[in-house]
């Protein structure tokens, strides 16, 4: 009897995922957040002035932009890469993206060095649901 | 009636068919096709392409096909490739 191989594949546009790229603008939100509050606490005298200002405003800037950035990256790895069947080896994959994008938001508007570390444990979190599934063991790490 | 066996590869048609599970299937010499059997097929722009599907609908010599997966990116079909004619078909499922 003949045998043959038969693709039930999605066959998408590129089929190239990987939650590194949420990772690197989560850590950005993290250390604008960071630098944020240092220069508050440091040089909060010279807060009237235009290069205080300016400073701020760019690492207000850069929060925002990669907050944005990481909620992107989640919900493409959310909505196109898992699939229904991968609930069963992670109940909690909806709930920990939901988290996840919600702290996006929050680092958005807020300067929380609080919810900026939760966020990255949400990634981690993420980072390792996402490499359990492509049955690989790829470590943790940060660029910073 | 000659039959094949079929290894599935990936999850379009979870959660009827998963990875790596081994179905038997009638090669198609002609017979007709109905709504609702499973059918292993050439992909129509992919000659290289053994593609299995569900027939959702027929229309004479056109078959519209589609993956049981409800994720509606888990499956590339119909909806995507249009309709299918019976001439790519190589099997239906038992």
């Amino acid at each position: 009897m003949d045998r043959i191989e038969a693709s039930a594949h999605c066959d998408g546009p590129c089929g190239v995922y990987d939650p590194a790229s949420a990772r690197v603008a989560a850590e950005a939100v993290q250390s604008m957040t960071k630098k944020m509050l240092s220069l508050a606490e440091n040089h909060s005298a010279d807060s009237g002035s235009a290069a205080y200002i300016n400073t701020m405003s760019r690492y207000a800037a850069i929060k925002e932009e990669e907050a944005h950035k990481c909620k992107e990256e989640l919900l493409v790895l959310w909505t196109d890469f898992f699939k229904p069947i991968h609930l069963e080896s992670n109940p909690d994959l909806h709930d920990t993206f939901w988290q996840a994008a919600k702290l996006c938001s929050a680092c958005k508007v807020e300067v929380s060095a609080q919810h900026a570390q939760e966020l990255m444990d949400a990634v981690e979190a993420i980072h390792n649901m996402f490499w359990s599934v492509k049955g690989r063991e790829v470590p943790w790490i940060r660029a910073s | 009636m000659e039959k094949i066996h079929v290894t599935i590869r990936g999850n379009s048609m979870w959660p009827t068919l998963t990875e790596g599970q081994e179905i038997l299937a009638t090669k198609y010499y002609g017979q007709k096709i109905k709504v609702g059997q499973i059918i292993v097929f050439k992909h129509p722009f992919d000659n290289t392409l053994i593609v299995v599907k569900r027939v959702k609908a027929v229309d004479d010599d056109l078959l519209f096909v589609e993956g049981d997966n409800p994720d509606p990116t888990a499956s590339n079909d119909s909806h995507n490739f249009g309709l299918l004619k019976q001439e790519f078909v190589i099997a239906i499922a038992v």
